[in-house]
This record gives C-alpha cells, sequence and structure tokens, in this order.
C-alpha cells in the first residue's frame, strides 16, 4: 500500500513538472524589431501603443510604419495584450470602433512571421515584432522604454494560450 | 488498478492544467538560450538567418520595397446598419406625442475611404433613409412619399432621401498639422463625431446630443492634430466654416463665417483618461421659406466639456454643453401665444456610467442621467432623465442593445407630459 501511494505521488508530481515545462516553454519573450542599421534603436512602451493603434509616431525624422504578425498566433495575442494592453476581442472592438468614425484603419496583418522578418527589413521605416526564437541577421532589436529583451524587465512576451 | 491509474491520470491532467493557467516564469536572461545580436562586435559574422525569407514575393501583398512601406491605396467601402423596436408611452397623449409600438429600420450609412497619397486622405459617409415618408406634418398628418412607378405597371412605390453626412479631403501638412476641407462632423464633444450606432453605447444618443447645440455638421475648414508630450498626448482643431443653417453646405447665407476650436487631453491615469472642451461662435440665419413670416436670425456661443475614463472594464463618460443665443431684431421665433422668445442660454448634460465582462457577449451593463434645460420649452419642457440598459457585443462587427427610459418633463412643457420607453436595437457593421 505504502509503495502505490508513493508511486502516486511520484507520477502526480512529475506530471506537475511537465505541465510547468509545457507552460514555460510556450511563452518567449516578443522583440520588437527594425531593419538592421536602422538609427531606431529605442521607443517607449507608449509610443509603441500609439504606433500600433494608429497614431502617427515619428522616430529620427521618419513616420514609423507598423506591421502586425497573423492574427491568432502567439506573437500577436500577446503582442496585443503585454504592448497594447488589450485582448483580442478589444483589439477587434477597437478598430471596428475606428472605422465607423471615419479614422485609420489598422496596422497592416502580415500573412506569417518570415514576412515580418522581409517587410521589416525591407521598409523603411517598418517596425514589427518577433518572437525571440524568430530573431534573424536582417533585423535589429529595439528597446522597450530602455530595456532590452534579454533583461527579466522586458515587458512583452508571446501569448502561451494561442496556436 | 484501474482507480489508481485513473487517480494519476487525473492528478496529471489537474496538474498541468493548473501550470498553464499561472503565469508562465519567463526564462532569466541567464537561461536565455538567444544572445543579444546587437550590439555585434565590429567584423563579427552575422549570425545564421532564422528561415530563409528571400523568396517571399512582397509585390503579391502590394508592397513594394520602393514605394511607400505600408501605404494602403485600395478604395475601402464598408458602413453600418441599425434595426430598432421600441414602445413608447407619454403621459399625456397629443396628436404630436401618442404612444406607439414600432419596428424600424432606423440607419443605414456607407463610408467610401481612400487614401489618395500617403498625405491626402479622402472620406464620405452617406446616410441612406425612408424620410420623409412617415414624418408628422405640422399639422398632425403624416407625409406618405407614394409615387406611380412608371418602369413596373405604375405600381406605388416610396421613395425616401439620402443625406451626405461628412465628405472631405484631408492633407497632412506637417507630422502635427492636419487641413480638412469639405464637409465635416463638427469636432465637439464625444458623441457628435463618433455618432454611429455602433459605437453608441445606448439604444439611442443622449436627447442633448442631438438637440444640436453647437451644430452637428459644418462646411470649411477643419485644421487640426496632435502631439505626444511625454506619456501623455495634447491635440486640438481649429474651425471655420459657413456656420448654422438649412443651406449651409452650399451657402454662407449670412457672408459671416462662424469660428470654432477644441482642445483634446490624454493620459495613462490609471487607465486611459481624456478630456476635451470645445467652443463655437457664429451667427445661424434661417432660410427664407415664406414672404409673410422673417426666418430666425441669431448670434451663438456654445462651449462644451467632455470627459471620458477607461479602467479595464470600467468606462466613465460625461459632456456637458452650453449655448447662448441672441436673436437679431425682428427674427426672434414666437411663443404659441405669439408673444417674441427672448434671448437666453440652452444647457445641457449627461454623465454615463457601463462595465464592459468579457463573457455573456461581452456585456456591458451602463446606466446614464441626463438634464436638459433648452432657452425653447419643446414637447416637454426641462427634462430630466433616467436610461439603464444593456450593450452585448458578440462579435466586434454586431452590437444588441437593450435600454429603458424614463423622461420626466416638467410643467412648461408644450405637451405637459412625461416618456417613458424601452427599445431593442442590432447594430452591426459590414
Amino acid at each position: 500500500m505504502p509503495t502505490r501511494t508513493l508511486l502516486l505521488i511520484l507520477c502526480s508530481l512529475l506530471a506537475l513538472l511537465a505541465g510547468a515545462r509545457t507552460a514555460t516553454a510556450g511563452r518567449q519573450k516578443l522583440v520588437v524589431v527594425v531593419a538592421k542599421g536602422s538609427p531606431v534603436t529605442s521607443i517607449s512602451l507608449t509610443d509603441l501603443k500609439r504606433c500600433f493603434l494608429g497614431d502617427r509616431v515619428t522616430a529620427h525624422d521618419r513616420v514609423l510604419v507598423p506591421f502586425n504578425s497573423p492574427p491568432r498566433t502567439s506573437e500577436r495575442t500577446g503582442f496585443d495584450r503585454s504592448a497594447l494592453g488589450m485582448s483580442p476581442d478589444d483589439v477587434g472592438r477597437f478598430w471596428i470602433d475606428r472605422k465607423v468614425r471615419g479614422q485609420s484603419g489598422a496596422p497592416r496583418d502580415l500573412p506569417s512571421v518570415a514576412y515580418v522578418t522581409k517587410v521589416v527589413a525591407k521598409f523603411p521605416g517598418a517596425i514589427g515584432y518577433l518572437a525571440v526564437d524568430a530573431l534573424g541577421p536582417d533585423v535589429q532589436p529595439v528597446l522597450v522604454d530602455g530595456v532590452a529583451y534579454t533583461d527579466a524587465a522586458y515587458p512583452l512576451t508571446t501569448d502561451a494560450g494561442a496556436p | 488498478m484501474h482507480r489508481t491509474v485513473f487517480l494519476v491520470t487525473l492528478t496529471g491532467v489537474a496538474a498541468t492544467r493548473l501550470a498553464a493557467a499561472a503565469p508562465a516564469p519567463l526564462p532569466s536572461p541567464v537561461d536565455d538560450p538567444v544572445p543579444a545580436p546587437v550590439p555585434a562586435p565590429p567584423g563579427a559574422p552575422a549570425p545564421a538567418p532564422a528561415r530563409a525569407a528571400d523568396d517571399l514575393d512582397l509585390t503579391a501583398l502590394g508592397l513594394d520595397p520602393a514605394g511607400d512601406g505600408g501605404f494602403d491605396d485600395k478604395l475601402s467601402v464598408y458602413g453600418f446598419a441599425d434595426f430598432t423596436w421600441s414602445n413608447t408611452h407619454f403621459t399625456h397623449q397629443t396628436p404630436y406625442a401618442h404612444d406607439s409600438t414600432t419596428f424600424a429600420l432606423t440607419s443605414l450609412n456607407v463610408y467610401i475611404a481612400k487614401n489618395l497619397t500617403p498625405r491626402w486622405r479622402s472620406l464620405a459617409e452617406i446616410s441612406f433613409n425612408y424620410v420623409p415618408n412617415g414624418s408628422t406634418n405640422p399639422d398632425g398628418t403624416t407625409v406618405v412619399t407614394s409615387a406611380s412607378d412608371a418602369t413596373d405597371f405604375g405600381r406605388t412605390t416610396q421613395w425616401g432621401t439620402i443625406a451626405i453626412e461628412r465628405a472631405y479631403v484631408e492633407y497632412d501638412l506637417t507630422p502635427h498639422l492636419t487641413i480638412r476641407a469639405g464637409h465635416w462632423l463638427t469636432p465637439y464633444g464625444i458623441w457628435n463625431t463618433d455618432h454611429g450606432s455602433p459605437v453608441i453605447i445606448g439604444t439611442y444618443r443622449p436627447y442633448i446630443v442631438g438637440e444640436q447645440l453647437f451644430p452637428e455638421h459644418q462646411t470649411g475648414l477643419d485644421a487640426f492634430g496632435s502631439a505626444p508630450v511625454g506619456d501623455y498626448k495634447l491635440g486640438y482643431h481649429a474651425t471655420i466654416s459657413n456656420g448654422r443653417s438649412e443651406t449651409e453646405i452650399v451657402a454662407d447665407t449670412d457672408r459671416r463665417p462662424a469660428i470654432g476650436g477644441r482642445l483634446e487631453f490624454e493620459a495613462p491615469w490609471a487607465g486611459t483618461l481624456k478630456l476635451g472642451a470645445s467652443g463655437y461662435l457664429g451667427r445661424a440665419t434661417g432660410a427664407t421659406t415664406s414672404t409673410t413670416t422673417a426666418p430666425e436670425v441669431f448670434d451663438e456661443r456654445a462651449y462644451a466639456v467632455d470627459g471620458q475614463w477607461d479602467h479595464g472594464g470600467l468606462h466613465l463618460q460625461g459632456e456637458a454643453i452650453h449655448r447662448h443665443k441672441a436673436y437679431t431684431a425682428g427674427h426672434h421665433p414666437l411663443t404659441l401665444a405669439g408673444a417674441p422668445i427672448g434671448n437666453g442660454p440652452d444647457l445641457g448634460v449627461y454623465l454615463l456610467v457601463g462595465y464592459r465582462f468579457a463573457h455573456l457577449w461581452n456585456v456591458m451593463p451602463f446606466a446614464y442621467y441626463e438634464d436638459y434645460r433648452p432657452l425653447v420649452p419643446g414637447i416637454l419642457g426641462d427634462i430630466k432623465a433616467i436610461n439603464a440598459g444593456l450593450n452585448f457585443r458578440p462579435l466586434a462587427t454586431v452590437i444588441l442593445k437593450v435600454q429603458g427610459a424614463y423622461a420626466h418633463g416638467d410643467d412648461f412643457g408644450l405637451l405637459h407630459t412625461s416618456v417613458m420607453f424601452i427599445a431593442t436595437q442590432a447594430a452591426w457593421v459590414f
């Protein structure tokens, strides 16, 4: 009997560890990126939010052009939550309401993360975001509120709950 | 043995769920397996690309690397509509104010928008109406817009109208100054410019907003812009227009331009706080429609303040509007007793509170109170109204509302009546 109980507790602990590992692996740093060599090296979270919510934001005399990751990806929902402070439903309502007001539309959605890398690398003023494991040589990370993505205090993460 | 396996499985699933629901710990800088790619030491070899992206066709997305990145020059056509059921009860029945229970298609607005260049934009909003069909004449009879349709064996059809809500072109002169030219909604308050039923929380705007203490539309120029100041945002409008009249969209009847302005402030204080203050100064000249009655002509000064605060699901919103009218000699309207109406103020205020939940179709229970003290008493005289209801948003593009209201009219109203109504509305964006 004690052996069965011990086995039960051991299995439960293993399952708990596996679950925790899955949740950790499901969330990554979400890195704000611009083209390699861009003079933009830092942006405030407030300006980042404004830029992706339809305001004109300039940096080094150039208007920043935001590009979004595809909807319902962990990058997109993570950015909406951690940068914009909105749930996917909130974001949908926000852009529909802006249309009814006659205001500018949402930043362009790109079809895949590979497009984010290429568009950000090619277009002057383009700004986007990538999961940390998708960083490549053509883009450069941007500090957010002066914090590098390698810092524990970096505020943006992907969403563990999204596909 | 089966029981043990079941218990182990159940415990494992529960543990996994708990771990997934809890905030996931972020990898520490030490654990982070991906080194920061910047700054790279001079001469260091570039890291391998995460994935080959060079073969992706950007032009297929309408993105030309040689052009203006992200510039969207597609013609955009969209709009909104709403359908309402309402039950209205007046405590004192007259031909002008009587109980009704009805369905109605209340709005069908179409937008046509296009970015002409990165700096030039155009927007038109057209409202399709059934009016004047079904409108009440001054003598209590009903307007019927029947006509025989020559293309359908002379059968009867009803015609309606269109109203150009706004049509303008904009040019970004600088990052902080845009010039808008054309016919636009007066930039004051909250629900004059946010006039579409999908963005209005209740089934109708507060009564005072529809009273047009500022002109609802103007035709002329609007210079506006905004600028961030730290975490805050400041915005402004400065307008010059034909002013108020029935024909202002095509003529400045009195050749006296009206001027106006607005200041806006936005702060990230415990959520988002937005404040605004607006002013308008002009002469309103009624059109001459009779050879025996002089049209109304008055100088008006209007001021308004507004604020809204969003904190999570909590939404607070209010507007206060004041307008002073000074009639020119010989152009006063008359009371029912035939005496000229004197100069004086109109005043209106409302305050709304609501909370948007993330479940039950994103329901928002809301309530608002409004107080309206007009210079010229209407059907109800001074109005004090209590409104409450629910706003559901099952989809971003579909809004369902139910609202009840009681508006108390005082003894100075023309009809000595109060009114109660309940309304439900479906509004949608297409």
